[in-house]
């Protein structure tokens, strides 16, 4: 199937513009500490609350049409879970220690995945 | 297929950090170049393209369900024994393929090779699925392409329907690399597809994934991780210290376990064995196996795991004409026959074909002044025209 070839895929096009600029934005939010300060300002989503341990949950929303074509990719806005992420991932990224977390009240341990990513001869990218 | 020169919107830096396109350049150098795009004619496209990608997804699945009952097959590939039952479980139960995307050369001339598979961890996802499509609707307005192009792409709307199949409304972690600009900005792409199919959400980087004293994975608030979609390849996985919890664990994964077995580059001569001279495909043969010879002293060596062109080298006439260093090999090589990419003036084209929710559904083009496609390799926009 080309595109075009449905009327529904355009909007699509308005709906992937929008709703992947608050990723992005989010994201960058969270990777520049200036911008994180910015957003701090901005209010969250009411879906999509961020934690301050570095994990944002969304739940789904039901979007109309308008939430694709309101201008909600101004300046500064974002989902509001910049400053916290960026701490925690920095900290994360400067223990390069190889062995998991000691156990949690919980008994969850962490830092069993991942380590792979940030050891010397390989990229931090994991895609391909 | 024709590399069209045309003009770069004046604005395209901006439109593309609106989007929140911001991996465009990479270490100074661009990412994104609209300075030319490649033209296709739906013939191509159907034909050459969309079809064949089909066929190579079904060869795919063929390989694997041979594979999950032939532990000669796993072996080849160097998965590890102790991850063959975890594996074959996932495709016994049938877990479900989000999306994948199929490397191939292609000239618009003779059928397609495929150069290789990635299965597991597809990167570019969102320079294709949106800002190329971005792209398009730009340059019709403009007159750079003709007012009727079209592309080939409904990929955003097929990860969408992928979501909805597999999702079903529950709750998604999306876990991977995610300082990395490009990991995390195809993680923050691919939790808005979710979230556009009804999915809750969570992201969170791969190495706060918890493990309970039951062995089962946990978010940071200790909720269990019902179903993970990780851009982190399975070969890693496997070696890590939580892969010894993988098999017991309740989590269902994207991808699933069974791309373990298509990500290898292993899959390469295998295909080739299970369908030989099909149209699609290239010679290839493992390092070590006494046919390789057949190559002669012209073929593509790749190891087994390998990403982005690394540790790739293409010999010609016994002479190695192109290399890429990287970590790689140390589980094995396969020798592939020369399938040279399209050359257009400086410039090496490859494509990628995709396929989400089990169809072919899009087109990402990648250029490079060598014959190795790298991850700095520049993402070109296409159109169909005529």
């Amino acid at each position: 199937m080309k595109r075009s070839g449905s009327v529904g895929l355009v909007v699509m096009g308005a709906a992937a513009f929008a709703a992947t600029f608050a990723g992005g934005m989010a994201y960058f939010a969270w990777q520049k500490p200036s911008h994180a300060a910015q957003a701090q300002s901005a209010p969250a989503q009411p879906d999509c609350a961020p934690r301050s341990d570095g994990m944002r949950t969304c739940e789904p929303q039901r979007r109309s049409f308008s939430y694709y074509v309101y201008p909600h990719w101004v300046r500064g806005w974002s989902w509001g879970w910049g400053s916290s992420y960026s701490q925690t991932q920095t900290a994360a990224l400067s223990n390069n220690s190889r062995a998991s977390s000691p156990p949690a009240a919980s008994g969850t341990v962490r830092g069993g995945f991942g380590s792979t990513a940030g050891s010397a001869p390989y990229r931090v990218s994991a895609g391909g | 297929m024709q590399r069209i020169a045309c003009d770069e919107r004046p604005d395209w830096r901006a439109k593309a950090e609106e989007a929140g396109f911001r991996f465009h350049t990479i270490d100074g150098e661009r990412y994104w170049d609209e300075r030319a795009y490649y033209a296709f004619t739906l013939k191509e496209i159907e034909e050459d393209i969309e079809a064949p990608t089909a066929e190579l997804d079904a060869m795919c699945r063929e390989l694997v369900a041979r594979a999950v009952e032939d532990e000669r097959m796993l072996k080849v590939l160097r998965i590890p024994e102790r991850f063959w039952t975890f594996i074959a479980a996932s495709w016994k139960r049938g877990d479900r393929s989000l999306y994948g995307r199929f490397d191939l050369s292609y000239s618009g001339e003779g059928p397609a090779k495929l150069l290789e598979y990635n299965a597991d961890t597809p990167t570019s996802v969102f320079e294709t699925a949106v800002f190329q499509w971005m792209w398009l609707e730009d340059a019709k307005a403009r007159a750079i392409t003709p007012q009727d192009a079209d592309q080939y792409n409904s990929l955003h709307e097929r990860l969408i329907e992928g979501w909805r199949e597999i999702g079903k409304g529950g709750h998604v972690h999306l876990a991977g690399a995610i300082d990395d600009p490009e990991d995390g900005g195809t993680i923050a792409y691919m939790e808005d597809t979710a979230r556009q199919a009804g999915l809750a959400t969570t992201v969170m980087p791969m190495d706060q994934i918890g493990r309970t004293p039951k062995g089962a994975f946990v978010d940071l608030a200790d909720k269990p991780i019902a179903l993970m979609f990780k851009l982190y390849p399975w070969e890693w996985m496997f070696r890590e210290q939580f892969g010894a919890s993988l098999a017991g664990a309740p989590t269902r994964w994207l991808e699933p376990p069974w791309k373990a077995i298509l990500s290898n580059k292993g899959i390469l001569p295998l295909l080739w064995a299970m369908f030989p001279r099909h149209p699609n495909l290239l010679a290839a043969y493992f390092d070590e196996d006494a046919k390789a010879a057949e190559l002669g002293d012209s073929f593509v060596r790749k190891p087994l795991y390998s990403r982005e062109g690394s540790n790739v080298t293409i010999m010609v006439a016994g002479q190695a004409i192109d290399q890429d260093q990287g970590p790689y090999g140390a589980e094995g090589f396969v020798r592939q026959a020369v399938a040279t990419l399209p050359r257009y003036q400086e410039n090496y084209a490859a494509i990628g074909s995709w396929i989400a929710a089990a169809k072919p559904c899009g087109l990402s083009v990648r250029e490079d002044a060598s014959p190795i496609t790298k991850n700095t390799s520049r993402f070109l926009p296409h159109a169909i025209v005529g």
